[in-house]
């Protein structure tokens, strides 16, 4: 009988054993932080220039009628903590899904948003493009801006905007810091701390004082940028103007700029508006 | 006694076998509308109204109390991976948008009159579909076909704005028999209390007072 049950105790270990598997190093989930020096801040004149990282820019395709979308800002606000000013994300609100609004109702769909849904050929939301890349469900965000964040950055690029009156003077400083980029330069407003109606996700009912952040307001020099090249070691200024519209929030503001070519986003930046009284 | 074990044995073979295939025949999940089973096919019908928005549209699921909508409940699983198709059969609804949204993605349906999700239920599943901002009388027939292991089940949903006469196709089965709805959609049994119905007689959908 005793027998028995040592056979029973021995067998309840091995199985115990069994469930102890050793985990390969890269198959482990570690909530590893990435730190970001801020080293775009400033541009140094002469000399060869230092190498800058990556800034990852994160394009969130979304809309208030979009149930599932306040998700994709859950991981945003994630990526944000962990990636800090290496990460810019911008809402853009495009698609079937986007709201105009109405006499009643708040809207933060633009006209653009629709056109940019239009040329990357989405089908669903919430998606995003990261460094545009193939359209990304939220779900494979992570790693995607993760891959992106670890490859060398070819320019520098340092934002200023400065609000005085209603015009906002906005100046963008490049700096080539790895061969030649050749593609475009494009430059939008965003607007924090938008309250309006959110449609939310398991079974909550719709939000009608949810905050919307980082919501892409107007391009300021055109839907596609402008033509932009940079050698190594050149530096490169732009500057442009932009008429502030009475629905945003002057307080809120901010200016993204980033080159992108066919191989996708080669550096971006963000920057507030500065207000001058 | 040998012979008895023997019998025994056989018994207790047969009790296992039937034991093990009963979970195949039972029903695994079921569709719910406003908390009330509904059975395989069953029809329901959203009459357009003023959403949150301010626009017009007929949804599944209320903007302010989602869960008491159409949901795909489990039955005997904790969690289970489904095959759904919604597929619309007709549609002279002036939407500006259709979505549908399970298994954590919302999908536009622009052109398309079928589209498929695999995911993974949890317990329950949301089963969200709207027709946004209508701009003018029509309805809209879809069926959302979902399947979970062996089983097979669904769902006709039938969005109206207006009153219509020829809606042949509302439901093919019912044809030559009235069904009453009320204004959620749901079928009414016997005849109802005063108020005001949907009444579907296969041929035409219509709008009723009853004093």
């Amino acid at each position: 009988m005793l027998k028995q049950y040592t056979y029973y105790i021995l067998a309840f270990a091995c199985l115990l054993l069994a469930g102890c598997d050793r985990i390969a190093e890269d198959e482990r989930l570690i909530y590893e932080p990435i730190v970001m020096e801020d080293d775009q801040d400033d541009i140094p004149e002469e000399g060869k220039p230092e190498q800058t990282k990556r800034v990852v820019l994160l394009e969130d395709f979304t809309g208030q009628r979009c149930t599932n979308c306040p998700k994709a800002t859950d991981v945003i606000e994630q990526l944000q903590e962990v990636c800090g000013s290496a990460l810019v994300a911008v809402g853009i609100h495009g698609g079937p899904l986007a709201f105009a609004g109405n006499a009643r109702t708040v809207g933060l769909k633009i006209d653009i948003g629709d056109e940019y849904y239009t040329h990357w050929n989405l089908e669903y939301q919430p998606v995003g493009l990261v460094n545009r890349h193939a359209p990304l469900s939220y779900s494979e965000w992570i790693d995607a801006v993760k891959e992106e964040l670890a490859k060398p950055a070819p320019l520098r690029l340092k934002g200023t905007a400065v609000l005085e009156g209603n015009v906002i003077a906005i100046s963008i400083d490049a700096q080539g810091t790895n061969g030649t980029v050749d593609g475009k330069l494009q430059v939008w407003l965003l607007e924090d701390g938008i309250k309006a109606l959110q449609l939310m996700p398991d079974n909550k009912p719709a939000d009608q004082e949810y905050i919307h952040n980082h919501v892409l307001r107007t391009a300021v020099n055109g839907t596609w940028g402008e033509d932009f090249s940079i050698k190594e070691g050149e530096t490169v200024q732009r500057t442009m103007a932009l008429d502030l519209e009475p629905k945003w929030n002057r307080e809120q503001l901010s200016i993204v700029a980033f080159v992108y070519n066919d191989q996708g986003v080669q550096q971006a930046a963000k920057t507030k508006v500065e207000i001058i009284e | 006694m040998n012979k008895n074990n023997l019998r025994m044995k056989k018994l207790f073979t047969l009790c296992v076998g039937l034991l093990s295939v009963l979970p195949f025949w039972a029903q695994s999940f079921e569709f719910q509308y406003e908390g009330q089973s509904l059975n395989d096919d069953e029809t329901i019908v959203i009459v357009a109204e003023e959403d949150l928005f301010g626009d017009l549209s007929c949804e599944t699921n209320s903007m302010l109390d989602p869960s008491n909508g159409l949901v795909l409940k489990l039955l005997r699983n904790a969690t289970a991976t489904a095959a759904a198709t919604l597929q619309i059969t007709h549609n002279s609804l002036t939407a500006e948008s259709l979505q549908w949204c399970m298994g954590g993605e919302c999908t536009p349906l622009g052109n398309q009159a079928s589209l498929t999700k695999r995911f993974t239920v949890a317990g329950s599943e949301t089963v969200q579909f709207d027709a946004t901002n209508i701009s003018g009388e029509g309805y809209l027939l879809a069926t959302l076909k979902v399947t979970i292991g062996l089983e097979t089940r669904q769902v006709n949903i039938v969005f109206v704005n207006g009153d219509y006469d020829g809606i042949s196709a509302l439901s093919q089965k019912e044809s030559g028999k009235e069904a009453v709805y009320d204004l959620h959609g749901r079928k009414m049994q016997g005849k109802p209390s005063s108020g005001i119905y949907i009444i579907a007689d296969g041929k035409r959908v219509r709008k009723v007072a009853v004093k």
